[in-house]
């Protein structure tokens, strides 16, 4: 150890109070030996739970969480709950969504071209919305906003802790940039043939899923070919050009078999033509279950749609069968799960867990959909999606077993603040 | 296991409902009907009576349609010609009772605003999906009313979800009179309670005329009641003094209850305590109302309020009326402090059960509102598991005034047993049979709704179809391809037979 | 009958008003070219009160101002038994440019001048006089991105000010569905784009020559993208149309904007009057605006009072009413304090100029007597 006297004494002047310990000293003897590692600062949040679900495989009995920095320092398992420290039965990680739709509306998708990869979503995001704290409660920690999807490309999704700053960027999580567009009626429900009002916007293509379709094509056609020929270089042709590259990821909203077979074979499409391959995502893959081979020939994730009680899903009508989810995960798919928003009904993203278990799936996979899976989507798995030390202390707090209807989250922490507190 | 000529019996009743409405997904509904008398068994893994301790290795048995007794396999002798399902695998639970829905009408309101003179019973469709929903969701009673956009509506009936007529499903008739403190559509408050008010108003002058008449020497009524060919023999014939706790008319004794105008006649019944009475409340204010009106005219204590999920700011003033309560299948309510613009949330039944009001839940019959999903919700909110249940099987039964006869399994209640694959409160258990009155009704391996819903058929000419015909054989098995597949035991496992 | 005998004067004046607007600057009431006025007390608009102040303007300029300024031998010295005021200065108002004020077929119209919209001898502007407003900023209405450039006008005179602001929306009031952009999400990439390769009157506005008049919205969110938006281009000037400002006052003083509060209304009354209490408390310089027709020109005056009934000291009430509505205008070299060298434009009150039951009893501008409350002789003021 380097401390000269000179430095103590140059220490000594800065610091108004002198100072306690000599240097180079041992440490002080920690009070309680067996109990706490002496160097351990104190936290600034410690949790007891009877399970902790870590996502890792795991499941810790009687573990003590502890949290600094918005962290979890530490996690130790078969410990008794110290004095005052809050207690519950279980835990897991926080729960992600990746299609909250938590966005502004109209507002949040520019219906003036119906291709717009340059746009970010961010700005048109409300954090001061309700739903952001109802999601909270639910034990989503952790979202991804995408535009509407009234338009064919919408832009950039922006991934956001459901509680923190007020303001986007600051709140803003650095992962992976996703692309997100739309396949089926939806791009298109506004549009109409150009007469009688030729002067508005909307009497333009697309009008059918046809169109959809073609300007998926057109788009990256057009980037690509703007490599060769700059004057044919457009807004956000650099972005689509990124997502041929595979630098940001595509996510697409189909909610029907023929729309994700659309979107599947747009990427293969890419691929044959040499424009590079999408890192493909499907959204509201409802009816995935009736071709799963081509999304394992492509290895695409699907985002499952909230189960409904007669399996009828989006305006599209697709049917999506409860057993969806354990279906893809046995072909080997990875899976995620959404509840789309934050109610009013009672169906939490928690309960979509419940209901795809339901429908076959495992706990162990059920949870994985709902954390670890989509932090992978997000280009967040060091910081999210599982319990472990450094990770960011995003917990769900239970009062009984994950994901069964007779239990729900009693209490929420975020970057390790108590936002909703079980007592 | 079912009994051979049963089995026959079921086959063919099967075919012919399938023919009859030309509906697959109905063939599921086992429609064989057991003759009064007729002995039933169920012998279950666990049995929870939910009136004492879970019977482990019990039987149920069931005559005549009604339980006629309940125990452990060594107590309880199962007679030697009773029909046995035997479901070791299996837990038996009653029934739930659904206190008060207006589903499974054709068309739950009527544009009359004040029509005590109507009956559910006309409107009750047997064939309707709501009551084939029901046995999955294993809800074995259901009251129905008619639909709360109205000032007095209907009298409603208790119905079993199973059979072709009305009449079959029947389990009480005039369960009780609609009436809403809520405007009707196109009507404001202060008219729905000017309209509410001016029936009972109508009813006592109408009954006044009548007695005047009477003193006069009159036959005006007689004459018009038997133009009208109503009954006039018997009690119909005779007068009797009017029997209420609001108010009297005095010499009502002198008018032959026959001759009393048929349109006024339910509501008689209700202000002297033959019909219950449902008041639907669409905001706390309008408890006060339905309070009042039922006080004024008699039959507080048989009315039960049906409301609306922001009515749980009036539970003081349910609690001081003693009246029970229906709930809303939403159970948690989100209220903003306008000063703070903070959300609360309300769980709904908690406030309730915190001020000592007896409560049913009710559901709107999906996944998610289910009466057992909701049961569970409030064990998620701490209630205890007997707490859970009781407000989806002994309190909805009381309310109804059929403590004891449904909601429970105990001798005397009507043979109402639900067959779970676990616990009816996970979303891991399904319910795998469902006896009504001592019969299969439901058999989960024969729902090919809820197998399309729960697996999924893959559709011809899709892509894994064409490409990957083995992993379609190892998975589900096609439709079509079941004909023949007798494997009906299987229940419990997804395998996927029917 | 009173009404009766209000209408004609109304008429006359209007008459009056016409020739006054039609003609320069240099033409002044009465027989001479110089004018003085005693009043009770006088309101600088510093915050100073002067008991029994005279003030004594020539050639529509103020030249005297204090309790005994002299008054040159022969000139006409009005007594007023009252408060005495600069005209109050209304920060954000559509008077006299009604339909003409805005395009919403256009999102960017960064030329836009409204002193070209601007008619003084329009009824809405009489209005404004009789209530004490003598300078207003006139305003695009919301509809487009970029509205144009703000005028500051003399009401029923001329424009003092073309270059007050620039009239930004960078909420979703810019934004219609039927041209871009349709969304915040595309207005927002456009108002980046155009001040962050600044041109025409976007590089003035990014240098800080131009203020900007920043409509964010209502919500908590547009007007936390405004403020944002504002400091990352180091923009000066306004935020308005929001009732949220308040909420903001720490995020606003740290950008150097001002504000122009609201109308107090039933359903936003307790927003605003907090609002403006937060900002008073953040040091966070505000005004008032008014956007007439729809709102009523009293609003101006009765909106402070319900700041001031809330606990807002009347004397900054009254500031925000004048100098300091004339300094985030850019004319408090014009107009805004009873100060020499500046405009003649006076008010005399019936009471405190910010209680909301004095009366204005006589408006000059310029130094012309432009309002007189005609029931003087009745001697019902205080």
């Amino acid at each position: 150890m380097i401390w000269t006297p000179f430095l103590h004494a140059a220490c000594l002047t800065l610091c108004a109070p002198p100072l306690q310990d000599a240097p180079g000293a041992e440490p002080q003897e920690p009070e309680a030996p067996k109990a706490e590692p002496a160097v351990t600062p104190a936290a600034d949040l410690r949790l007891h739970a009877e399970r902790v679900y870590t996502g890792t495989g795991e499941i810790l009995k009687n573990a003590l969480i502890e949290v600094r920095d918005g962290k979890i320092s530490s996690l130790r398992p078969g410990r008794s709950a110290p004095e005052g420290v809050l207690q519950v039965k279980a835990i897991t990680a926080g729960m992600i969504d990746l299609s909250a739709r938590l966005h502004s509306n109209f507002n949040s998708v520019e219906q003036s071209t119906e291709v717009q990869p340059h746009l970010d979503v961010a700005g048109s995001v409300n954090l001061y919305d309700k739903r952001f704290a109802r999601l909270a409660r639910t034990g989503v920690t952790t979202i991804l906003v995408n535009p509407l999807d009234r338009n064919v490309i919408g832009g950039r999704g922006v991934a956001l802790k459901t509680h923190g700053p007020m303001e986007v960027e600051a709140r803003r999580l650095k992962g992976r940039p996703i692309l997100r567009g739309a396949i089926g009626s939806e791009p298109s429900a506004a549009n109409h043939a150009a007469f009688g009002r030729p002067t508005d916007f909307y009497s333009r293509r697309p009008t059918t899923r046809m169109g959809v379709e073609w300007e998926w094509r057109k788009a990256f056609f057009d980037a690509v070919a703007a490599t060769r020929l700059p004057e044919k270089d457009f807004p956000g042709a650099e972005d689509l050009r990124e997502a041929l590259a595979g630098k940001r990821t595509v996510m697409i909203q189909a909610w029907t078999t023929q729309d994700i077979r659309t979107a599947v074979y747009l990427d293969e499409e890419m691929q044959r033509e040499g424009f590079g391959d999408l890192d493909l995502v499907i959204d509201a893959g409802a009816e995935a279950w009736k071709e799963p081979a081509m999304l394992v020939r492509n290895s695409t994730i699907v985002v499952l749609p909230p189960h409904t009680a007669r399996g009828r899903v989006g305006s599209d009508g697709a049917f999506f069968a409860w057993n969806t989810a354990s279906h893809l995960v046995e072909q080997g798919l990875t899976i995620c799960l959404s509840a789309h928003g934050a109610g009013p009904g009672p169906a939490t993203l928690g309960h979509q867990a419940g209901f795809a278990m339901r429908g076959g799936l495992s706990f162990d996979q059920a949870l994985a959909a709902v954390t670890s899976a989509p932090a992978a989507v997000l280009g967040l798995s060091e910081r999210l999606g599982v319990i472990a030390e450094g990770m960011d202390a995003d917990l769900a707090l239970w009062n009984g077993r994950p994901f069964a209807a007779t239990s729900r989250v009693t209490g929420v922490v975020i970057d390790g603040a108590i936002v909703v507190d079980p007592r | 296991m079912i009994q051979q000529p049963t089995r026959l019996l079921q086959r063919i009743a099967q075919t012919h409902l399938a023919l009859t409405l030309g509906l697959l997904g109905c063939s599921f509904l086992l429609s064989a009907q057991a003759e009064a008398g007729e002995k039933y068994a169920v012998r279950a893994g666990t049995v929870h009576t939910l009136a004492g301790e879970a019977i482990p290795n019990g039987v149920i048995v069931i005559e005549g349609g009604r339980i006629t007794a309940v125990g452990s396999a060594d107590d309880v002798k199962i007679p030697w010609d009773a029909e046995v399902l035997d479901v070791p695998h299996l837990e038996a639970y009653p029934g739930f009772v659904e206190a008060h829905t207006s589903s499974g009408m054709d068309r739950p309101n009527e544009s009359v605003a004040v029509a005590p003179f109507l009956n559910v019973r006309d409107s009750i469709d047997p064939v309707a999906f709501y009551f084939e929903d029901c046995l999955r969701s294993g809800i074995t009673t259901v009251n129905v009313q008619q639909g709360n956009a109205c000032v007095i509506g209907a009298v409603g009936m208790v119905v079993k979800p199973r059979g072709m007529t009305v009449e079959e499903m029947l389990v009480r008739p005039r369960s009780g009179l609609k009436i809403s403190a809520a405007p009707k559509s196109g009507m404001s408050r202060a008219t729905q309670a000017q309209t509410l008010r001016a029936a009972f108003t109508g009813l006592r002058n109408h009954l006044e005329d009548l007695v005047q008449q009477k003193r006069n020497g009159n036959d005006y009524s007689r004459r018009e009641a038997l133009y009208q060919g109503r009954d006039l023999s018997g009690e119909r014939g005779k007068g009797r003094a009017m029997m209420s706790k609001g108010w009297t008319v005095e010499g009502l004794e002198l008018v032959p209850r026959g001759e009393v105008d048929e349109k006024q006649e339910p509501l008689l019944d209700l202000v002297e305590g033959r019909v219950p009475a449902w008041i639907y409340c669409g905001a706390p204010m309008d408890v006060r109302l339905a309070i009042e009106l039922a006080s004024d005219n008699g039959f507080l204590e048989r009315t039960t309020l049906v409301l609306d999920d922001s009515c749980w700011k009036a539970a003081d003033l349910i609690a001081e009326a003693g009246v029970s309560v229906v709930l809303d299948s939403t159970l948690v309510r989100t209220e903003t402090d306008p000063k703070t613009e903070e959300e609360e949330e309300i769980f709904i039944p908690g406030v309730f059960k915190d001020k000592g009001i007896p409560f049913a839940l009710s559901s709107r019959n999906s996944s998610t509102e289910s009466l057992w999903f909701q049961a569970a919700m409030c064990m998620a909110h701490g209630f205890t598991r007997a707490e859970a249940m009781a407000a989806i099987t002994a309190t909805p039964a009381k309310i109804l005034g059929l403590e004891g006869k449904v909601g429970c399994l105990c001798p005397g209640a009507a043979g109402n047993v639900l067959l779970t694959s676990g616990d009816p409160l996970s979303v891991t258990s399904f319910i795998e049979y469902v006896v009504i009155d001592g019969n299969l009704v439901y058999d989960r391996s024969a729902d090919i709704r809820t197998q399309h819903l729960l697996e999924g058929v893959v559709p011809e000419g899709t892509e894994s179809h064409a490409e990957e015909p083995e992993v379609e054989e190892d998975t589900r098995k096609k439709a079509g391809d079941e004909a023949g597949d007798e494997a009906g035991d299987e229940a419990g496992d997804d395998g996927g037979s029917r | 009958m009173r009404t009766q005998r209000s209408m004609h004067t109304k008429a006359l004046l209007l008459a009056s008003l016409a020739f006054v607007a039609s003609t320069p600057a240099s033409a002044t009431s009465g027989e001479g070219d110089a004018l003085a006025i005693r009043a009770e007390k006088l309101h600088v608009g510093d915050g100073t009160v002067i008991e029994n102040g005279i003030v004594v303007f020539e050639a529509g300029v103020i030249t005297e101002v204090g309790k005994a300024a002299p008054v040159p031998k022969g000139m006409v010295l009005i007594e007023h038994a009252g408060h005495l005021s600069a005209g109050l200065i209304a920060l954000r108002e559509h008077a006299g440019a009604v339909g003409e004020s805005n395009d919403t077929t256009r999102a960017v119209m960064d030329e836009a001048d409204l002193a070209f919209a601007y008619r003084p001898n329009h009824s809405e502007v009489q209005g404004l006089l009789e209530e004490g407003i003598t300078t207003f900023v006139l305003a695009p209405r919301p509809g487009s991105l970029v509205g144009g450039l703000c005028a500051v006008a003399k009401t029923g005179s001329e424009v003092i000010s073309r270059r007050a602001y620039l009239s930004i929306c960078t909420g979703a009031n810019g934004l219609t569905s039927n041209r871009f952009p349709t969304s915040l999400q595309g207005s927002q990439a456009e108002l980046e784009r155009r001040f962050s390769w600044p041109r025409g009157v976007f590089a003035r506005a990014v240098k800080g020559e131009l203020p900007v008049m920043l409509d964010g919205g209502s919500s908590r969110t547009e007007v936390q993208h405004a403020i944002s938006f504002a400091r990352r281009h180091g923009l000066k000037g306004i935020l308005v149309g929001s009732t949220r400002l308040g909420e903001m006052a720490a995020k606003i003083r740290a950008a150097g904007l001002g504000v122009a509060i609201s109308n107090y209304t039933p359903s936003t009354g307790r927003r605003v009057v907090e609002g403006a209490l937060a900002l008073s408390e953040m040091q966070v310089p505000f005004g008032f605006a008014l956007g007439s027709p729809n709102g009523h020109p009293a609003n101006l005056r009765l909106t402070a009072a319900a700041c001031i009934r809330a606990g807002l000291k009347p004397s900054d009430a009254l500031r925000s009413l004048t100098s300091t509505a004339a300094q985030l205008a850019g004319v408090a070299d014009k107009v805004g304090s009873v100060q020499v060298g500046l405009a003649a434009d006076l008010v005399l009150w019936s009471g405190e100029p910010t209680d909301p039951g004095s009366r204005v009893m006589a408006v000059y501008v310029d130094g012309d007597e432009v309002f007189r409350a005609e029931d003087d002789e009745n001697g019902d003021d205080q």
